[in-house]
């Protein structure tokens, strides 16, 4: 007995070790414990499915929800459609993101393209914004009269009525969401062809291969690595976007499986949403198995990245002027260009007239309004931003501190069975879609269970799922910068009898300083513009900036939501930029780490 | 991981959520516990003023104003939050569940079969009476007390039809010579479209769709489903329908003028207000065969979770009166449920029920989730 | 001064053993390396006396105290063991300057300021490295690098001080330089030194007692000398000494006289133990012959082929077959020899090695001659 206490005190000695095990437990409960929930959620009646499911009380197991989806008359609409409409924009978005995001990166980096350093600044402006920005922007340019609002901007200037194939659907929703990733696919492909031993394309010059073949031959298969990753997660973030397809999607009845989900949530067969959630994770869960087996055995290509960088810029000769004046405009398309849309609209009195005498700021500062006051002087709209803010800094803190705690405890007990474990843990919470994480949420914190509180309806629910919902991304960049600092360097304090909490903060944290700042900026941005995982967790009393654009976006109050669409990405943008300025860490830097 | 630490793991984890899933469970078994303190209004007032503070939710902005005239007139803070209808809902019946310190006091809800199936079945509403408020609307039950009436209408685009009614008949919707050219809100996204389909599927409305089937066509329907209200609405959702998220972006697009063809759209009768500014031209037919639109009750709803009740209750009162009333004074299509105060338009409240569908949320509640999977099985 | 004391010492990593039952004194004063090859569990010996690893088993006592015993559910933990670690990498903190680094330590101990200041001019100046106090580790040689990271070891003026392979990033040169500093310094700081490294020629000339580990066991614990000159078994032979000794395979023909008869093809040896050893007819033997033992003389009596020569100046490395048997040569002074040209070669000295084929101990020492 005096030995197994002996090597419990021992075991709990180890700061690394007490991280572990807190985290496991807590861990356990936040991101294991909901599949129970769901499951469970899944084969029970909810209180508005009683005269959908003849005869059954609240609570009657069921197995209706699954038969819906699987073995009844509806498959098809309900769950086989969406399911391949969901594939259909999901691959979509990944050819457009690869082909864009891949393109530039080469342009940008192994050519004499001009203008490089604007445009790759603009390039990752997307994906600093939130992701339906641009579907929204989409919507301001291309709207037809055919699905209720006056035509946008495009038909407007050009008086070409747009069809709805190109206004509203797979199309639109398929490009927004891939030049969204786009960034993703340049700055993995563009890591790769940057530290390129371009000794691989010399040689090839050498022996006579022509350019065109070499691209074929050399390049391409060496950045296919840098491809696959990009596919992958361009693949999963696209079968788990909300805001996109519901808002190009739902004008002509295209549902994929997360609107098809959210609209049962939150209608009237909640049973069918979990379900769908379930499904939506076992996809995420396929996707990132095939990744594992993937990069198990193209584990050789990761030599490639070598040192020399002294590669020659291929010379664009006379298409120089052209590709770049054409690149240029491009990336102001998609970058400049939705933010001037969503000033315009937002300035539009009667919708349709872009005349200047049609602009003004009433739908900003007045306060007297048919509809609602304006942004600037309205009550719910400071409540929100204030409400946004606090709640990116909030979880960005906690996700920040427990990631790179995490990142420690993790790397400090590499190999071993908690560490293993609390590193699956740490990561599962990405891999689930965020508009079904908070579905679990709902239901498990919808009512008090034992010694924790109904936690629905309160901030600190909110904070809790955004801290965990944004760990990966905090716990991957804690991991690296820890394996980056050699066990040794810990150590040598260890043995002078430096504290713990005194090796972080003034040895481990100030040594990687710029990537964990990142592993706190990653979560904030997020956060900001985080629309799909607060929708169904909000309530009025926490009200956030997205929940509100959503909320006006889904009313047809067009000059409002264009109004907090800008201030979002306002608010977003400053503070990278002021993170930046202060501690050098950027989000590229935090995502190609 | 080896495979035992797993197994071991799993098991842990069934045990944690099967203590933890246990929880509580609030039934709504025994008789609702019913308010009848029926204070006079300077009672109220005091008792209101004392709570200091009021949580509202509703579904449409026009409280907003109401809500800054009520905190200007009493000195009461008003939290105001505007919410989509369904979502609304659910977070109402999540705040009563989780009984969540400071959710809202006071509801504007619609969607009577939701209300009815998870706040009125799930004992989500405080009950309670008043002879001096019921005076107002008729009812002395304030619990699911109607604030107005909301009407809709089948609205047409003027601009090409002439002074003639264009729209007669309802079944115009289905013909495929006007195909994709009728416009309504999601049903999903707006419940009270659902409620609307779903008494069409009532015997009594059926037999009316029928009747007029017949004038139109001058046969009688042949049937392909359980009767004249599923086929209208098949016939309606394989005609092209163009579902939109809001009410005022439909108005707009169906009263744009300069288009070459004609629009139809079943909208929110309010948006009449707003035409002229807008520069729309829209008209309807009241004539119309076999109803010219619907109307819904707008609930003014204290949730079981509400920690203002004397506040709420107030306000209650307050927009049964001219004080509350008067930012929809304008409103064709808005009654309030104090038959005392005025109305927009020319149409009285009793003219109007005799030419469209109440929506009754019992029949709803039973049957909309039937036509939910019906409309899904046509629709694609 | 602490003596150190290893009792039973057993590390186990999952299944694999690191530390096998390790007893060891380390006397007061010494300077001991804890040599072997890579994986031998030498570098875990050493972290765990400094309490950076935490053994299976067993017991560890420095000085009077006890510091670690599994049974008596004893750890002291490593700042608590007054212990200086010099790491391999030298581990200096990237973000601290010169100054920094070596002071952070104390002033985590409290020392006051001005002894502080004290110590730092004192291990500058001890270290050479007055002129770099304000750079930053980057901005360093490997050499300065580890000046510093011995600086700040030094410090807190440790009693005990482990080192791991302290020298092996720093190039061929540097590496001389360095061990007589080290040695310099042992003799001047008269604190226990505990050094880990898999070069035996470091071993052999640092230390007053090597501890040569293999695979977890220990091989042998001796003076340097002692392990060159009567190695316990074929591997501590074979490891220590450069060029690596001969190890020629033989079966036991039989007894002449007070020696043993070997052979091995058409080679015969006569062995002359030191002392009577019990080995009979037809056992399997190794003959362990360093290379400076065979002398080419013309009053050889066996004949060998040059096969290589390879003169390095100050010796020639001579590498010879005798019949089938290869044999590397040791000649003092640069002589050019023909390859493929014919020696008389004989054994001198009684240095020479037997060692039982099976079990690859030490049979005895002796001298030998060719038959």
């Amino acid at each position: 007995m005096a030995i197994r206490a002996y090597k419990v005190r021992n075991f709990l000695r180890k700061p690394q070790n007490i991280i572990l095990l807190v985290l496991a437990i807590i861990l356990s409960y936040l991101v294991l414990v909901p599949f129970v929930y769901i499951l469970a959620d899944t084969f029970s009646v909810h209180p508005s499915e009683i005269m959908r499911i003849p005869g059954s009380r609240v609570g009657d197991f069921t197995l209706y929800h699954w038969s819906k989806i699987f073995a009844s008359a509806d498959s098809y609409t309900t769950f086989v459609q969406p399911l391949a409409h969901s594939l259909v924009c999901a691959l979509g978005a990944c050819v457009v993101a690869i082909g864009v995001g891949g393109i530039f990166a080469w342009l940008a980096i192994r050519t004499d393209m001009k203008w490089k350093k604007i445009m790759t600044t603009l390039f990752i402006m997307p994906y600093i914004m939130p992701s339906w920005t641009l579907a929204l922007a989409w919507n301001n340019f291309f709207k037809n009269s055919l699905v209720g609002g006056v035509p946008g901007i495009f038909t407007a200037i050009t008086g070409i009525s747009t069809p709805n194939w190109f206004a509203y659907g797979p199309f639109p929703i398929i490009m927004v969401t891939g030049l969204h990733y786009a960034p993703f696919a340049y700055i993995l492909i563009g890591g790769i062809l940057r530290n390129m031993d371009s000794n691989l394309e010399e040689a090839a010059i050498v022996m006579k291969t022509s350019k065109f073949r070499m691209m074929f031959r050399i390049t391409i298969p060496l950045v296919t690595p840098a491809v696959l990753s990009t596919f992958i997660l361009v693949f999963s973030s696209g079968m788990s976007s909300f805001g996109t397809p519901q808002f190009l999607g739902l004008p002509v009845k295209y549902y994929v499986l997360t609107t098809q989900m959210y609209r049962n949530l939150n209608g009237t067969n909640p049973g069918l949403g979990y379900a769908i959630a379930l499904i939506l994770i076992a996809i995420s869960l396929a996707i990132m198995g095939i990744n594992q087996i993937i990069l198990g055995t193209r584990k050789s290509y990761t030599t490639v990245s070598g040192k020399s960088s002294n590669f020659s810029l291929m010379k664009l000769k006379k298409l120089r002027m052209p590709i770049s004046v054409f690149m240029l405009i491009f990336v102001f398309i998609i970058t400049i260009v939705p933010l001037v849309s969503f000033a315009i609209e937002s300035l539009v009195t009667v919708p349709g007239d872009y005349s200047l005498a049609n602009m003004s700021f009433r739908y900003w500062t007045d306060s007297d309004l048919a509809l609602t006051e304006g942004v600037l002087v309205n009550a719910t709209v400071w409540r929100a931003i204030r409400n946004s803010v606090l709640l990116a800094v909030l979880c960005s803190v906690g996700a920040g501190t427990v990631g790179c705690l995490a990142g420690y405890a993790i790397v400090r007990r590499w190999g071993a069975k908690l560490s293993t474990f609390v590193n699956n843990l740490t990561f599962i919470p990405y891999l689930i879609p965020s508009m079904a994480f908070s579905a679990i949420y709902l239901s498990m914190f919808a009512k008090s269970h034992g010694p924790i509180p109904a936690l629905y309806g309160t901030f600190a629910l909110l904070i809790i799922i955004g801290t965990v919902k944004y760990l990966p991304m905090a716990s991957r960049s804690g991991v690296n910068s820890m394996f980056q600092i050699s066990a040794q360097i810990e150590e040598a304090a260890v043995v002078m009898g430096v504290p713990w909490w005194k090796r972080m903060t003034q040895i481990l944290i100030p040594i990687q300083k710029a990537s964990i700042v990142s592993g706190y900026l990653l979560p904030f941005t997020s956060c900001m513009r985080e629309l799909d995982l607060f929708v169904l967790l909000y309530t009025p009393s926490s009200i956030l900036l997205t929940t509100v654009l959503f909320q006006y976006n889904s009313k047809g109050f067009d000059q409002y939501a264009n109004a907090i669409t800008l201030i979002i990405i306002l608010l977003v943008v400053l503070m990278n930029a002021l993170v930046n300025k202060l501690t050098g860490a950027s989000i590229s830097k935090g995502v190609g780490g | 991981m080896s495979k035992k630490f797993l197994v071991a793991m799993l098991a842990a984890l069934l045990a944690m959520g099967a203590v933890f899933a246990g929880g509580t469970s609030d039934k709504a078994s025994q008789e609702p516990v019913v308010d009848t303190t029926d204070l006079s209004h300077d009672e109220l007032v005091a008792a209101a003023q004392e709570e200091g503070s009021l949580v509202v939710y509703g579904v449409h902005s026009y409280i907003e104003h109401a809500c800054r005239a009520f905190e200007e007139k009493y000195g009461i803070d008003v939290q105001w939050t505007q919410l989509g209808e369904t979502e609304m809902i659910s977070k109402i019946t999540g705040e009563c569940a989780g009984k969540v310190a400071g959710g809202a006091d006071l509801v504007f809800a619609q969607d009577g079969a939701r209300i009815w199936g998870e706040m009125v079945n799930q004992g989500y509403i405080y009950n309670w009476t008043s002879e001096r408020l019921g005076a107002l609307t008729g009812n002395p039950d304030m619990s699911l007390s109607v604030f107005e009436y909301s009407c809709k209408g089948f609205i047409y685009n003027n601009e090409l039809t002439g002074s003639e009614p264009y729209l007669t008949n309802i079944w115009q919707l289905t013909d495929p010579q006007y195909y994709g050219l009728f416009s309504m809100k999601d049903p999903y996204s707006e419940g009270v479209n659902f409620n609307f389909l779903t008494m069409l599927t009532t015997d009594e409305n059926a037999a009316l769709l029928a009747d007029a089937y017949r004038d139109y066509y001058g046969k009688d329907i042949e049937l392909t489903t359980e009767n004249a209200g599923y086929e209208f609405i098949k016939m309606l959702y394989q005609n092209g329908i163009v579902l939109g998220t809001s009410d005022t972006k439909i108005s707009e697009a169906v009263g744009a003028k300069g288009q070459s063809q004609t629009w139809v759209g079943l909208f929110s009768m309010q948006r009449f207000a707003t035409a002229a500014d807008k520069n729309l031209a829209l008209a309807m037919n009241y004539d119309m065969e076999p109803f010219a639109g619907f109307y819904y009750p707008i609930y003014s709803i204290i949730p079981s979770n509400s920690r203002h009740i004397n506040a709420a209750k107030l306000f209650v009162e307050f927009m049964l009166s001219m004080d509350g009333w008067q930012f929809w004074e304008g409103n064709v299509g808005d009654y309030n449920a104090n038959r005392e105060l005025p109305y927009a338009g020319d149409v009285s409240f009793d003219e109007w029920a005799e030419v469209s569908v109440l929506e009754d949320m019992e029949y709803c509640f039973n049957n909309r989730a039937k036509v939910e999977d019906f409309i899904q099985s046509v629709s694609n | 001064m602490p003596k150190i004391v290893l009792k039973g010492i057993t590390k186990r990593f999952g299944k694999s053993v690191a530390v096998d039952n390790l007893d060891l004194t380390i006397e007061d004063g010494a300077f001991v390396t804890l040599l072997g090859p890579s994986g031998c569990g030498k570098t875990t010996t050493l972290r765990m006396i400094a309490g950076l690893e935490t053994p299976t088993e067993g017991e560890i006592y420095i000085g009077d105290n006890l510091v670690f015993s599994s049974e008596k559910g004893v750890d002291v933990s490593a700042d608590k063991r007054n212990i200086g670690f010099l790491f391999q990498n030298y581990a200096l903190w990237p973000h601290m300057t010169v100054r920094k680094n070596i002071t952070f330590g104390l002033e985590n101990l409290k020392w006051s300021k001005a002894e502080i200041n004290r110590r730092l001019d004192e291990l500058l100046v001890q270290m050479h490295i007055e002129e770099y106090a304000d750079r930053y580790p980057s901005e360093l040689s490997g050499g300065q690098q580890q000046r510093v990271a011995i600086a700040r070891t030094l410090a807190s003026k440790p009693a005990l001080l482990l080192m791991d392979e302290p020298l092996s990033n720093l190039d061929a040169k540097l590496r001389l330089d360095m061990r007589a500093e080290l040695k310099k310094l042992h003799a001047e700081t008269g604190s226990t030194f505990v050094y880990v490294t898999h070069d035996q020629q470091e071993a052999m000339s640092l230390s007053t007692k090597v501890c040569l580990l293999r695979n977890g066991l220990l091989q042998q614990y001796s003076a340097p000398l002692e392990i060159y000159g009567r190695p316990a078994n074929v591997f501590t032979a074979d490891f220590v000494g450069s060029p690596s000794i001969n190890l020629v395979d033989m079966d036991v023909s039989g007894m002449s006289g007070d020696g043993i008869g070997l052979k091995n093809g058409s080679c015969s040896i006569v062995f002359h133990p030191e002392k009577t050893a019990d080995v009979s007819a037809g056992r399997k033997v190794v003959l362990g012959i360093r290379p400076e033992m065979i002398r080419i003389s013309d009053s050889g009596r066996a004949h060998a082929v040059i096969d290589s020569s390879l003169p390095y100046g100050m010796e020639t490395v001579l590498c010879l077959k005798l019949g089938d048997i290869q044999l590397l040569v040791v000649v003092f002074g640069s002589i050019d020899f023909q390859k493929g040209s014919s020696e008389s070669i004989e054994m001198t000295g009684n240095g020479i090695c037997l060692f039982d084929k099976e079990s690859g101990k030490l049979l005895s020492v002796g001298s030998a001659e060719f038959v």
